[in-house]
């Protein structure tokens, strides 16, 4: 007998590309018998409304939401992309006259994407110049994009954001640009999480995850999302990413 | 005879080199977690690099691995009972790294709220500020001196 899952993605994951979700449903029905149900929202805060009542049974959730599902609604941590950290880079034009963090200080402008560990990531990066984002004149924005494009029409001295989009951009974009520090962590992920309703269906989804890669549909579900393989998730190391956050932030 | 002289010339380079400040490496954070006797659990990368241990010389090793001989007792006295009472402590520490040198960190340890493998306490090292390692550098100065 098969069961609708109702699923999605946190703001700040989202590809607005049909066919990657449509591939990805199909999917996990033919070996799961599961049938999905993907939940589109027109905006952050109308997501987060579901999100703070549970009603998702699995989620594709940012660290800081994951550590939200996992402390507070009791999500189960199924899956991770192999490779894939959230990280934050701060970049400057390719001809600033900043060359170091500590060449900051608190009259220059800042602008930064609002996902919330890249914020956080973000004020750590800043914090050897001893100025947090509250010093600065702060621009914020939905995504790296318009981030991006303050650095190059020269609307803000320094750009804030995850490193990975910084790395996704054109060649001839980045090469107007300039990394001043990125960092290290390696311990946030973004995760699968899976609603406490629907524990029962975590053995068939952690197969299905785990061997996702295995055949040809599965590796092309995989590219749409930059990685090549998905890693179970045990209980401990998401549990140890929530602490963290909680120390951080 | 020529590694003999060989040998004394390194002892000769790494004992110049002691006791000297290494920089904070940029975008790293230390992340340490340890059980309720301040052996260290679980540690990332960072440390390794900052601190330049392998990854096998740590286990079973107390915090005090890094233990500066600058850093009074009563520092770290005062930093278990903070912590050992459910509160956080967060304060700049010179750290020793394996060659002798040392780095100094913004350190913030907390008691953790999930506890696998009877780990208590997770500790994060960041890169301080100038400010912040000058003002500690004083401090730690006038500790020892005896002011």
């Amino acid at each position: 007998m098969s069961s609708a899952l109702n699923y999605s993605v946190s703001p700040y994951l989202f590809q607005n590309n049909k066919t990657v979700w449509t591939e990805f449903e199909k999917l996990l029905l033919k070996k799961t018998k599961l049938s999905l149900q993907f939940k589109k929202y027109s905006s952050p805060s109308a997501f987060n409304k579901d999100f703070s009542k549970g009603q998702l049974g699995l989620i594709y959730a940012d660290p800081y939401h994951a550590s939200l599902l996992l402390r507070n609604h009791s999500y189960m941590p199924v899956a991770r992309a192999l490779g894939q950290y959230d990280e934050a880079i701060v970049a400057v034009r390719a001809d600033s006259s900043i060359l170091d963090i500590q060449d900051l200080n608190p009259q220059m402008y800042l602008s930064i994407s609002v996902e919330p560990v890249n914020r956080l990531l973000g004020r750590l990066l800043l914090q050897p110049a001893d100025i947090n984002e509250d010093d600065m004149v702060c621009r914020y924005h939905r995504t790296h994009k318009s981030v991006v494009r303050d650095l190059l029409l020269d609307k803000t001295d320094v750009g804030v954001m995850v490193a990975r989009n910084f790395d996704r951009l054109p060649f001839k974009i980045k090469s107007r640009l300039r990394i001043l520090v990125r960092t290290q962590v390696y311990l946030f992920s973004s995760l699968w999480m899976l609603s406490p309703e629907h524990t029962e269906q975590y053995p068939a989804l952690a197969r299905v995850f785990n061997r996702m890669h295995r055949n040809a549909k599965g590796s092309k579900i995989l590219k749409n999302f930059n990685t090549k393989s998905w890693l179970n998730v045990e209980q401990i190391k998401a549990e140890e990413m929530a602490d963290l956050l909680h120390m951080l932030k | 005879m020529q590694k003999k002289n060989d040998q004394n010339f390194v002892n000769l380079v790494n004992n110049a080199q002691s006791d000297r400040e290494y920089p904070f490496l940029d975008g790293h954070v230390i992340v340490i977690w340890l059980d309720h006797s301040g052996v260290l659990a679980r540690i990332n990368q960072s440390l390794l690099d900052m601190t330049g241990y392998q990854d096998s010389d740590y286990i079973g090793k107390s915090y005090t691995l890094f233990k500066h001989p600058d850093i009074s007792e009563s520092v770290y006295d005062n930093v278990w009972r903070k912590v050992g009472s459910g509160d956080r402590w967060k304060g700049v520490v010179k750290v020793l790294r394996k060659d002798g040198n040392y780095f100094w960190g913004l350190t913030t340890i907390m008691p953790i709220q999930y506890q696998p493998l009877q780990t208590r306490y997770l500790c994060t090292v960041r890169k301080p500020s100038r400010k912040q390692i000058e003002q500690h550098r004083d401090k730690y100065y006038s500790v020892n001196k005896g002011d």
